[in-house]
């Protein structure tokens, strides 16, 4: 559907300081990669997920997508339309932004506040070219249609300016569907909204983009969401994408240890390779030998990192014999979490997190035993 | 905002074209590439002239003209008292517009339509007239004011005739420009962006300075840049006020080198080119303090509901001393030109006087033939230069404030220079350019729009800008993203949210250009007459008080029009108010 | 790079059409009209026709002429011009397009259509000062007639004639200065008692540089005429305009105006203003500054017979009326000559030569008595 390749961004150092801040562009001095020889590809349907923190390139790369941003390089194709491309050698194409046919909700919803909720949607409708445009009762009649999906139908006179907060991100988002575009673009459309909005608008987006089997690129920070929403996630860093794959699939095996920390958190456990028998390997630590399944190619001596998730280890103050990677420590702190009760525990020289059901609470100082099974845990290579 | 807010200019449309259509102008192209040339050339012709007249002589190129402007022994002595004039008049207009525009927007302050006409009536009134009025209310001898608290403070308690006189009738006389500016930045100021600063815990007047002021910058500083410029050239106060006490300023000098025959254009040039410079440097100051770009995008898509702010107790505090205010600069100057009006003769009011007023100025008036010409012509021109100038200039703010086109700046330093130009010069200027051109405009009122569209081109920009600044980039981005062309996008998107600064802008100039004398005396011609020439005859035959008569009359067709402006303003602009 | 080339597009065919639109620097203003122009001709045939006549056919062929043209232009700054053409368009059939300035932008706009070979002016009226520089520029064309020999011998100027003068006298509030304390004479206002009584006008120089001249003649040196007038502008309020002045000063803003016009204080005092110029026994601060205003006709004139015609009509008894009526001093001496009697002084005559002179002189007096005057 969607297919990216080797797309770059540069800014150049002195532009950099005037870029607008905190929309994800790399920071530092001199030219520096806003994206850097980033591919991907987006199948129908899909949830697509950039994910990273501020100023990774997420933004650009999907303004890029929108073309709001002209990238260096690379070659942007949505099914068999050719949107933009600058290799060497062939002609440059650059299908200017409204040309593109594609919806976008933009992160403050950018409504046009001298309209009514029913001219924000019609907009795109009104503008389009002359051939095309629908008659003003088909105008009417779609964006009702639409407004009527996104309950906002009972506002369509009124002005924009008066909605609520999450009233406001329906209509955006009503705006940018109206035309049915083929491509939705979504620019950390839940970061304006309170903790609990943003839970309940997450699952009717993702309720809204499965209805209307829109193919969608999203772009957050926040892995919760990316996690909850995404068919696919992107995880990027500095610039460049860094893993890409199922929400479930990167959250357990994150390929390095940017992706493990950033998504969800992480213990890590440093080791060398000491052999390894077709997936299983073997990992010598300074506080004992760990066990685990990895499909990664690794000889023996390599230095890793293991890293497990506090929700995959168990804890028990018996010692139950006859299964791996079961190591005894002493519990420092605990946490009561509501749905979870997270313990700290020490073993050596490690704290490690643990999070248990809130069924199970055991008091600072206790002696306890920790297992980590063998298929919940991840190599990750050092570097 | 620069980098990131907009697709570059020039984007090629089709894959597919051939080489030949890639050239091929869009036609955003030519849209700005039409409002840069009008705009470079609107400000080229009377710079040329200007510079050629500095800086060349029979002899070829010199600098005598220099020499001779500031190789004076009293020159420091001048722009001293230029530099305090200007700097005192810019803060007191500063203060009064800033203050009046924050009361009338974001607070509860009472009477606010009576407000909002005194906060532009002083713009409205001659300056020449609103000085005299000064005069008769606070000279030392004469002044009513004075004879009014003479029997508390002893006699002569006011002194106009005083550099503080001269920045109090000019700073009042200048305040609504910042009136205007501020209120449109402030109407597009989101109030949770200062509520929010309240809940933090800062006083009000913590939040004023270090939300509002901040969020209103690039208004604050369009405002300090026209209103020291303005105040460095302006020749009528000092003129009226200053002589009377030897106080000469920078503009004296132009005066006396224009003076006599032949005129020294070159020393007048010379003085001119000083302003030019301070100006250009003030353009790219405010161009710095604007690149922060999002910092002042208080126009986001966002929807905020405006909710003035509560006094509380100071309800009533407030109220007074807008009636205090109100009485100061509007009442008084007006109730003695309304008083001079009825009069033959000005005489201090006794009960004799009151027995002979009479209606016969107005009479006058009325009999006059050339007075319904001079209005017509002048609402033609007022009208037609202000909308002219404001649709151009949004195009240029665009153009300036959002395009990635290199040079950009240049546009908004061009747009700025009309502003030092002497009006006499800019008469010269176009007279000789259009005496010589096939385009047959001389002895039109054509050529009075040229004046009228460079003159106020300045201030059109500073308008334009400031409220393109105000508006987030993102509800452009959104509708160029919903498949909006450049041309939809800023006819649909970007001037109806640009509308209060426009029409802001709009109103400051259809109410100068009433007054625009320094050009238009030269470039009229007969059957083109306008009010300000008029009021200039008027003048010369002494008919100082059926200059009164005329004076209230032009006061109230401009409250009518800019009223009316309001109401229809507000139907098609950001309706934020209900 | 594309992006590049807009910016400097814009400022480089903006000069390119600026200077399409000059045809050249303006600096070579030069004479655009050149001599064979056939309005130039046509005009010089119609003057020297009319020059070579007296008498009764003189003012047929003129009316004749005139009427035939049938509209004149006139640029002026004489603020009585409206009265003067109402009752001229009722005398005889022809419009009469006036543009009205001030006496300098009358001057610059001749001067720049002049060069540029545009012929919108056929007479002009104005200050002596003024009409000289455009003589001087050789744009004016002798104008010679029966009326202009019985001028007051001041007007008959080279190559215009006066139609009425700009008598400056020393003005006074008759509230404040009581019948019998009036100034005698310009050096009793440089005393200690006038201080902060009486007002100089800014721009003056005409008549400062005739008074200047009386009292050279009076054989006081340059220098002590100088610190004469320096001593009065110690005592003086400096204003601008005399319409600001005459308003002033019947306000009592100062007790005595030096520079007023005659018919700015005498229209006061006629609509009851506490004004006066003279004692009840009719005797004013002399000598009085009389400076001539007059009509000067264009070499090329569009419609010369009609600018003749014009400046024959100012000249006669209907013109000198309507100036009369405005408390002007006509240049035809009449019974009732306002001036007689009076000690007059002339503006000097090579007062354009030396106007910088002048200028910066008076601007010094003006100056220098204010570094006192500011206390």
């Amino acid at each position: 559907m969607l297919r990216i390749d080797n797309l770059v961004k540069t800014f150049a150092g002195e532009r950099r300081k005037r870029s607008r801040n905190g929309n994800g562009d790399a920071k530092g001095p001199a030219k520096i990669f806003a994206v850097n020889d980033v591919s991907f590809e987006v199948g129908e349907g899909e949830l697509f997920t950039l994910l990273g923190p501020s100023g990774c390139g997420k933004t650009t790369t999907l303004r890029s997508i929108a073309g709001l941003e002209r990238p260096d390089a690379g070659h942007i194709a949505l099914t068999e339309r050719v949107l933009f491309s600058s290799k060497p050698g062939e002609k440059p194409v650059n299908v200017p932004a409204n040309s593109r046919g594609l919806g976008m909700v933009f992160q403050s919803y950018a409504i046009w506040p001298h309209m009514t909720v029913f001219n924000n949607v019609a907009f795109p409708l009104q503008v389009m070219k002359r051939a095309e445009r629908p008659g003003k009762r088909e105008i009417s009649e779609r964006v009702m249609r639409v407004l009527e999906t996104m309950e906002l139908a009972s506002f369509a006179d009124r002005h924009a300016t008066k909605l609520s907060g999450g009233q406001q991100q329906r209509l955006a988002l009503a705006r940018a569907v109206v035309i049915e575009p083929s491509l939705l673009l979504l620019d950390e459309p839940l970061s304006n909204l309170d903790a609990k909005l943003r839970e309940s608008l997450r699952y009717e987006l993702k309720r809204l983009q499965r209805e209307l089997g829109i193919t969608s690129v999203y772009v957050t920070h926040d892995q919760i969401e990316a996690l909850a929403l995404s068919s696919k996630i992107a995880v990027m860093s500095d610039g460049s994408l860094v893993q890409m794959g199922r929400p479930r699939d990167v959250y357990q095996n994150p390929s390095n240890k940017f992706v493990a920390e950033f998504i969800g958190t992480s213990n890590f456990i440093s080791g060398v390779v000491s052999g390894h028998n077709g997936e299983r390997y073997t990992v010598e630590t300074n506080d004992g030998r760990l066990l685990l399944d990895s499909a990664a190619d690794m000889p023996d001596g390599t230095e890793v990192v293991v890293s497990i998730r506090p929700e995959s280890m168990e804890l028990s103050e018996q010692h139950r014999p006859g299964q791996p990677n079961q190591w005894s420590g002493n519990v420092l702190t605990r946490a009561f979490l509501g749905d979870s009760v997270d313990h700290v525990i020490g073993v050596g020289k490690h704290e490690l997190r643990v999070r248990c059901n809130p069924s199970i609470s055991i008091a600072p100082g206790t002696d306890v035993y920790l297992r980590m099974p063998p298929d919940r845990l991840s190599l990750v290579p050092v570097n | 905002m620069m980098t990131t807010a907009s697709p570059a200019v020039g984007t090629d449309t089709v894959a597919a074209s051939a080489w030949w259509r890639r050239w091929l102008p869009t036609p955003k192209m030519l849209i700005l590439g039409v409002v840069g040339l009008v705009i470079g050339y609107l400000a080229l012709v009377p710079l040329y002239y200007l510079l050629w007249g500095t800086f060349f002589d029979a002899d070829g190129v010199s600098v005598a003209g220099f020499e001779r402007a500031y190789g004076n022994s009293q020159i420091f002595e001048l722009i001293g008292n230029s530099l305090w004039f200007a700097a005192g008049a810019a803060v007191l207009s500063l203060v009064v517009g800033t203050a009046l525009a924050y009361l009338n927007v974001r607070t509860d302050v009472p009477f606010k339509a009576l407000f909002f006409a005194a906060s532009i009536v002083p713009l409205i009134i001659p300056g020449i007239l609103y000085t005299i009025s000064w005069i008769l209310l606070a000279s030392p001898e004469i002044g009513l004011v004075n004879k009014l608290v003479e029997p508390v403070f002893g006699s002569g308690t006011f002194d106009v005739f005083t550099i503080w006189g001269m920045i109090w009738v000019e700073g009042l006389h200048l305040s609504p420009i910042v009136f205007l500016l501020m209120v449109a930045a402030f109407r597009s100021m989101d109030p949770s962006l200062e509520e929010s600063a309240l809940m933090s815990g800062a006083t009000r007047w913590q939040v004023f300075r270090k939300v509002t002021v901040p969020l209103a910058r690039p208004a604050i500083v369009a405002s300090i840049l026209i209103m020291v410029v303005r105040s460095l050239e302006s020749f009528e106060v000092p003129a009226l006020l200053g002589l009377q006490n030897g106080i000469y300023v920078f503009t004296s000098r132009i005066y006396f080198v224009l003076r006599s025959y032949p005129p020294d254009f070159a020393a007048a040039g010379a003085l001119a080119v000083g302003l030019l410079i301070l100006a250009i440097i003030g353009v790219a100051l405010s161009n710095i303090v604007g690149r922060s770009g999002k910092n002042y995008q208080t126009v986001t898509g966002k929807g905020f509901r405006p909710r003035p702010m509560e006094l509380g107790k100071w309800r009533s505090v407030v109220g007074a001393g807008i009636i205090l205010y109100f009485i100061l600069t509007v009442i008084a100057p007006l109730v003695v030109l309304l008083y001079t009006s009825l009069l033959k003769y000005y005489t201090a009011p006794t009960l004799n006087v009151f027995k002979t007023m009479t209606l016969e100025n107005y009479r006058e008036l009325i009999g006059m033939s050339k007075a319904v010409t001079a209005l017509r012509n002048s609402l033609i021109l007022g009208i037609g230069s202000a909308t002219l100038v404001m649709a151009f200039m949004a195009i240029a703010a665009w153009f300036v404030v959002r395009s990635r086109v290199r040079g950009r700046q240049v546009v908004d330093q061009l747009a700025f220079v009309p502003l030092v130009i002497p009006g006499l010069v800019l008469g010269l200027a176009l007279s000789f350019v259009y005496l010589r051109s096939p385009i047959p405009i001389y002895g039109t009122l054509f050529i009075l729009l040229i004046a009228y569209c460079t003159r106020y081109m300045p201030y059109g920009m500073r308008y334009a800008v400031t409220s393109m600044h105000q508006i987030s980039s993102e509800l452009e981005e959104s509708a160029h993203v919903s498949g909006a062309s450049w041309w939809q996008t800023f006819r649909r998107v970007i001037v109806p949210l640009l509308a209060p600064g426009l029409l802001a802008g709009w109103v400051y100039i259809l109410v100068v250009s009433f007054r625009e004398l320094s050009s238009s005396i030269l470039l009229y011609s007969p059957g083109n007459e306008v009010l300000s020439i008029l009021i200039f005859e008027q003048f010369e035959d002494g008919e100082f008080t059926v200059l009164s008569a005329l004076g209230v009359v032009m006061v109230l067709t401009l409250i009518l029009l800019v009223s009316i402006a309001y109401k229809l303003g507000a139907k098609v602009g950001l309706n934020r108010t209900n | 790079m594309r992006n590049r080339t807009v910016g400097t597009a814009i400022t480089v065919s903006a000069i390119g059409l600026l200077l399409a639109a000059c045809g050249g620097p303006p600096g070579g203003a030069g004479a655009g009209g050149d001599g064979s122009s056939a309005v130039e001709q046509h005009a010089k045939e119609v003057y020297d026709k009319l020059n070579g006549l007296t008498g009764k056919e003189r003012t047929k062929e003129l009316v004749r002429l005139a009427e035939e043209e049938g509209e004149v232009s006139i640029y002026t700054s004489n603020s009585d011009m409206d009265d003067v053409v109402e009752v001229f368009e009722d005398t005889y059939d022809i419009d009469v397009s006036v543009y009205r300035g001030n006496s300098e932008s009358v001057l610059q706009r001749v001067l720049q259509e002049q060069s540029a070979g545009f012929y919108g002016v056929d007479a002009v009226e104005t200050n002596s000062t003024e009409l000289n520089v455009l003589n001087k520029e050789n744009y004016l064309y002798p104008y010679e007639s029966e009326l202009r020999d019985k001028v007051r011998e001041e007007g008959q100027a080279e190559n215009w004639i006066a139609s009425r003068f700009n008598v400056f006298v020393v003005g006074w509030n008759t509230n404040r200065v009581k019948p019998g304390e009036e100034p005698k004479s310009l050096e009793e206002l440089a005393e200690p008692k006038w201080r902060s009584k009486v007002s100089l006008e800014l721009d003056d120089v005409d008549w400062f540089a005739g008074m200047a001249e009386h009292y050279e003649e009076q054989g006081m040196s340059q220098q002590e005429i100088v610190d004469l007038f320096k001593r009065i502008a110690k005592n003086a309020k400096i204003v601008k305009g005399h319409t600001v002045q005459g308003e002033l000063l019947s306000a009592g803003q100062f007790d005595v105006a030096l520079s007023s016009y005659s018919h700015t204080i005498d229209k006061a005092a006629d609509e009851g203003a506490p004004v006066a110029w003279r004692t009840s026994s009719g005797q004013p601060v002399e000598p009085v500054v009389i400076r001539p205003n007059g009509i000067g006709l264009t070499k090329t004139a569009e419609n010369p017979a009609a600018a003749t015609l014009f400046a024959d009509f100012e000249l006669q008894q209907a013109g000198q009326q309507v100036f009369e009526e405005n408390f002007r001093i006509g240049s035809m001496p009449s019974d009732q000559d306002p001036l007689a009697g009076y000690d007059t002084v002339d503006v000097p005559g090579d007062f354009l030569a030396s106007m910088k002179k002048w200028d910066r002189l008076y601007a010094e007096v003006v100056k220098g008595g204010t570094e006192v005057g500011g206390e």
